[in-house]
This record gives C-alpha cells, sequence and structure tokens, in this order.
C-alpha cells in the first residue's frame, strides 16, 4: 500500500520536472537558469523518491481522518473563490459560511445551536465586510 | 536626550502609541493583512499630526502588527504576517499540546525584547550601522537566500529528501511569471493572472491555512487543546523560559537587527535565519519543530527587531529597509523632511523623540499583546469547530482578496491550499515550499546579477567566492548545514567512549 502511494508523487514530480525542463528551452539563457534547476531538482527528487520507495517501503505518513469531508470542504472553497467576484462578498461568504459550518458539524446538531451559529456568523461576514470595505476602505466584489 | 524623552511621553504621543500597538497587533493577526497593509491604511492620519507624533504612530503600528501575526502563527497555523513563518513552526505545535497561551506569552516577551533591541540600535550606532547596508551587493543576498534555504535539512522533520523536493517545488513555483532579470515570461499558460507570479500572501494563507482547515474538518480532534492551567498568562514559567533561552534572545535580536537593516531582506529572512541558528546552537535540535519555546523565542525577537534595525537605512540613508519603511519615508517626505546622514546633524531631536516613541510603544506592547493574546487564546481553544472553521474560511478569502484586491489571489490561494493538503497526505510538509517560493526570487536576482558584475569586471569567481561577508555568509551555511551530523557524531562517540570504559 505504501510503496503505491509513494509511487504516484514520484510519477508527478518526475513529469512536472521534465515539463519544467522542456518549458526552459524557449527561455533566456539567464531567465532559464533557475527554472532549470528547479526543474531538475524534482526531476531528480521524482526519481530518488521512487526509488528510495522500491527499496525501503518507508512507513506510511497518512494523516487522520477521512477524505470525503475535506474534499467536500476544498469544493466549497474553489466555489466560494470563483462566486466571489461573480456574486459580492457579502451574499458569497454568508452562503459560504453557512454551508461551512454545515459540514464541520461533528454531531448531529440541535436546532437551537444552528440557529445561535448561524446568526453569529452571518455577523462576522457583516463585520468583516464593514472592518474591510468601510474602515480599511478596500473596494470588495 | 533628555528633553526628546520627554517629548515621546507626551500624553498625546502616548495615547498614540498605544492606539498604534492595539489596531497594528489586531491587523497583524488577521491573516492576509500585512504589517505593510497597516501602515499604508494608517499613513494619511498623520499627515495632520506634527512630524514626531506622526513618525512614533506609525512606529506603533508597524511594531505591533508585526507581533500581530504571532498569534495566527501559534493558535491556527497560518502566519499572520510573512515575518511570523518560522513562529508557526514551534509554536502551532505548542499550541496543539495544550501550550498555546504558553507560546502567546513567551512570543510577547521576545517581541519586546527584539524590539528594544532594534530601537536601541537605531538610538545609538545608526549611523555605523547604516553602513553595512551599503556593503550588500547582490552576491551577498544570494547567499543569504541560500543561507536561508539551508533551513530546508532543518524543516524536513526527518525526511530531508521530501524536504529537498519540496524546497524546488517553491522555487519553481516562485519563477512563474516575469524573470526579475530579463523580463522573460515563465509558466503562465497565457494566463495574464499569472504575468504577475505567485503573491506571498495568498501562497502563505493557501499552503499553511488551507491544509489546517480542511485537517480540522475531516478529524474529530479539538483543533487545539484548552490550556493545562486553565487559560492564564503563565507569565513566570515565560519568564523562566526566556532566562533559560537568553543567549538565544540576545543573539535573534541582534540577528534581526542586522538582517532588518538590509533593504528588502525583511522579517521572514530575519526570523528564518535567528530559527536556523537558535537550532544549530540548541543542545535540544531534536525538539525544533515539534513544538520547542526556543524557536518561538527566536523567530519572534528577530522579527521585532527588523522594526528599529529597518529605520536605520530609511533614516540614514534613506533606503528604506523594510516594504513598511517604505510607506514611512514616503510619509515623511509629505511632511517635508529630509532623510539622510544631516537629518541626525539637522533635526537629531526628531529623530530621538520618534526612537523614544518607538522604544514606549515596544513596552506597551507587553501589557496589551498580553491581554489579546490570553483572549485570542482562550476564544479559539474554546469554539466549536463548526463556528471556528466557517471563520477561519470568511478570514482567509477577505485576507488573500485584500492584499491587491484581485479575485484571482482567492483561486490562486485555495488552488495552493489543495496542492499543500495533498502534498501533506504524501508526507511534504509546507514550510520547505514557502522557503524556496520567498527565498527564490532573491537567490535568483542576487545570482544573476552577480554574475552580471563579475562578467563584467572579468573575476567571476571572486564575485561569489571573493568577497568578505559572502564568505561569512558561506560558512555560516556550512556550518547549518554540517554541525547537526558532527554533534550528533560526537555525542555517539562520546556515549560509546563512556560505554566502553564502564
Amino acid at each position: 500500500m505504501t510503496l503505491h502511494r509513494d509511487l504516484a508523487p514520484s510519477a508527478a514530480l518526475v513529469l512536472l520536472g521534465a515539463y519544467a525542463l522542456w518549458e526552459t528551452l524557449s527561455m533566456s539563457t539567464f531567465g532559464a537558469i533557475f527554472p532549470r534547476l528547479a526543474g531538475s531538482g524534482l526531476l531528480l527528487g521524482g526519481i530518488a523518491l521512487a526509488v528510495r520507495t522500491l527499496w525501503q517501503s518507508p512507513p506510511a505518513t497518512r494523516p487522520p481522518g477521512g477524505l470525503r469531508r475535506p474534499i467536500l470542504f476544498l469544493l466549497l472553497l474553489l466555489g466560494w473563490a470563483i462566486l466571489l467576484p461573480v456574486t459580492g462578498f457579502v451574499p458569497t461568504s454568508i452562503a459560504g459560511a453557512l454551508l461551512a459550518m454545515v459540514l464541520a458539524f461533528d454531531a448531529r446538531p440541535r436546532a437551537r445551536s444552528i440557529l445561535i451559529q448561524s446568526a453569529a456568523l452571518i455577523g462576522v461576514v457583516l463585520m468583516v465586510a464593514l472592518l474591510f470595505g468601510r474602515l480599511l476602505m478596500v473596494p470588495l466584489p | 536626550m533628555i528633553e526628546a524623552f520627554l517629548g515621546a511621553l507626551t500624553p498625546f504621543n502616548l495615547t498614540l502609541a498605544l492606539a498604534g500597538v492595539v489596531v497594528g497587533t489586531v491587523i497583524g493577526a488577521l491573516p492576509g493583512l500585512s504589517a505593510t497593509m497597516a501602515v499604508a491604511v494608517l499613513v494619511p492620519f498623520t499627515f495632520t499630526m506634527d512630524p514626531a507624533s506622526g513618525l512614533i504612530a506609525l512606529g506603533a503600528v508597524y511594531t505591533g502588527a508585526i507581533y500581530g501575526g504571532a498569534y495566527a502563527a501559534i493558535l491556527v497555523n497560518t502566519p499572520g504576517t510573512p515575518a511570523a513563518i518560522a513562529t508557526s513552526l514551534d509554536g502551532f505545535p505548542m499550541a496543539k499540546r495544550g501550550d498555546g497561551d504558553l507560546a502567546v506569552t513567551i512570543s510577547c516577551f521576545a517581541s519586546a525584547f527584539g524590539g528594544i533591541v532594534g530601537a536601541l540600535a537605531l538610538l545609538f550606532v545608526a549611523p555605523p550601522l547604516a553602513t553595512i547596508a551599503l556593503k550588500f551587493g547582490p552576491v551577498e543576498y544570494f547567499w543569504l537566500a541560500i543561507f536561508g534555504l539551508s533551513l530546508i535539512a532543518v524543516l524536513s522533520k526527518g525526511n530531508t529528501l521530501k524536504g529537498l523536493i519540496g524546497g524546488f517545488f517553491g522555487l519553481l513555483l516562485s519563477t512563474i511569471g516575469s524573470a526579475v532579470v530579463g523580463g522573460d515570461v515563465r509558466y503562465t499558460f497565457g494566463e495574464p493572472a499569472l504575468l504577475g507570479g505567485i503573491h506571498i500572501i495568498p501562497a502563505l494563507i493557501g499552503l499553511y491555512c488551507v491544509p489546517v482547515l480542511l485537517g480540522m474538518v475531516a478529524d474529530r480532534a479539538p483543533h487545539i487543546e484548552r490550556a493545562k492551567t486553565g487559560g492564564g498568562t503563565r507569565i513566570p514559567e515565560a519568564l523562566r523560559t526566556l532566562w533559560r533561552s537568553k543567549l538565544n534572545l540576545i543573539r535573534s535580536s541582534v540577528v534581526g537587527t542586522i538582517v532588518g537593516i538590509l533593504p528588502a531582506a525583511g522579517g521572514a529572512v530575519a526570523g528564518l535565519v535567528a530559527y536556523s541558528e537558535a537550532r544549530r546552537t540548541s543542545p535540544d535540535r531534536a525538539r525544533f519543530g515539534k513544538g520547542a519555546p526556543d524557536g518561538v523565542v527566536a523567530s519572534e525577537s528577530a522579527n521585532s527587531a527588523t522594526v528599529g534595525g529597518g529605520f536605520v537605512p530609511t533614516l540614514v540613508l534613506g533606503i528604506p529597509g523594510t516594504p513598511p519603511d517604505a510607506i514611512i519615508l514616503g510619509a515623511l517626505m509629505v511632511q517635508g523632511i529630509r532623510v539622510g546622514p544631516q537629518l541626525f546633524a539637522e533635526q537629531g531631536d526628531l529623530v530621538q523623540t520618534f526612537t523614544f516613541g518607538l522604544l514606549i510603544a515596544t513596552l506597551l506592547m507587553i501589557p496589551t499583546g498580553l491581554i489579546i493574546g490570553r483572549t485570542a487564546f482562550r476564544t479559539i481553544s474554546s469554539i466549536p469547530k463548526s463556528t471556528l472553521a466557517p471563520v477561519i474560511g470568511v478570514l482567509i478569502m477577505i485576507g488573500a482578496y485584500a492584499v491587491e484586491q484581485n479575485p484571482n489571489h482567492v483561486t490562486m490561494m485555495v488552488v495552493l491550499g489543495a496542492l499543500a493538503w495533498a502534498a501533506a497526505r504524501w508526507g511534504f510538509e509546507p514550510s520547505p515550499i514557502v522557503l524556496g517560493l520567498i527565498l527564490g526570487p532573491i537567490a535568483e536576482q542576487g545570482f544573476v546579477q552577480a554574475w552580471l558584475i563579475g562578467t563584467a569586471s572579468g573575476d567571476l569567481w571572486g564575485q561569489y567566492f571573493g568577497r568578505p561577508i559572502s564568505l561569512g555568509i558561506i560558512f555560516f551555511t556550512i556550518l547549518t548545514l554540517t554541525w547537526p551530523w558532527w554533534s550528533d557524531r560526537r555525542a555517539r562517540q562520546k556515549a560509546l567512549r563512556e560505554r566502553a570504559e564502564t
């Protein structure tokens, strides 16, 4: 299992390093120095990681927790980021914060708890909008 | 000098210093709002004040913002400002095990000490120190960046290969956009949003904060442990830690002052260099990265010392040491003050009043920092994750956007966060990536410029290896890389000898 887990990033690193090096062919001499260094490092690092994985089978480093909720949360953040300039900061952030709250509940919450936390989150979004938009003069989307 | 001291102690200046520290601390604590932004936003308010009061207000905001970055670094694992990157390395592990209150208090005292050392340097040795800045050429910046990159070996937490790969990945990210020298457009995929490269603030938020958020919703365990001692400030324990770490405290403050003097180096580099030195010289190196209070002491004292250090070249030479200094320099020009060596001769009182104001603001940071820190720790350790996660979500969205009011930065932040989260599942830490990203452009610019100068002068080898400061930095880089191996070997040999004798 570990062997397969570490071979996937090795392959990705080799491909990324090779792509980075290939792109440097169209760069000037000075402009290509550091991209070549980084590309070579990734390529060689990927190969070394693959060799080490096949040779030693290092222990798995999987962090605690499942995958379903983090992936849903990540998709929520992505949607939040994409919709921010379209629907505006306040509506997007209120919707995003409420959905994030739902995803972050560990156990089935009581209706009262949902109401209180929802009100608090709407208050936080409005306060942040006021702080940034009015006090710090940041033009919000 | 006494008149200048009394000038700084007027009720108006004291109020400004206190308000500045509070506002700066709060702004610095919010991910995405840097010290630069805190100072920039408040500059217009100082135009109606007399120059000394205006400078005190801006200096206090700057001091508070640099310190405030420590809260988010310790409690949320997201450096509130780039200067607090090294603070998160040990501060967050401390918070995870229930010592967040101790970490916040240590950071407060260490910041105050560093701030005082920086301000004293400004007061007493500014003109001779400013000449150091003039001796730093491109090649010295290149070697300084390499020294910082050597920290990857420290940050790799037992997996040097993955740390190095992370560093190279950060380096590759740093090359995205227009090249710093030559103007090549690199790895933009024809996307105009990438022309300006990866902005450091959204990158920091994404790489550090998004994985923490995702981990928070994935894991049922509390985000950070509640305080072991009921959530006080643990002042006696913090002071004992600082006393034990006094050499580290003094050395890191001096490092911070010197790095602050170097234009464009800044608090992030200062914190990392001081952290690296603290780890190298510590007899308990294995604890670094796992919640060693010495790591917090080094980072916080160094980054706060850059405030006073940064004012040295700003006031003596007119060269801003850090980005907030550049804004304060502009504010001084608006006030009609000509900076330069003549400033100390012609308007010495103004400089002294400002420096005393900075010292007073640094001292005021202790009570305000302790109160704000205790409140922040109690709040974050007690509110449920279902409230904390959405609040952090709102803050990272606005933080990534507000830097340049650019919605693309928000998407960039989320994408980098997703990458960091996936990388963490395969055992890659975010810190080496961040090091490569921050130090890559400094190293590249220094390397290419030094190459051009060396080629033009016909002494390429001498350019890289023939300058005294460069040689000093190379020596410390080699020492940093080899010292842990050498001292471990010596300890093993000593243990073997002792076993053989018994």
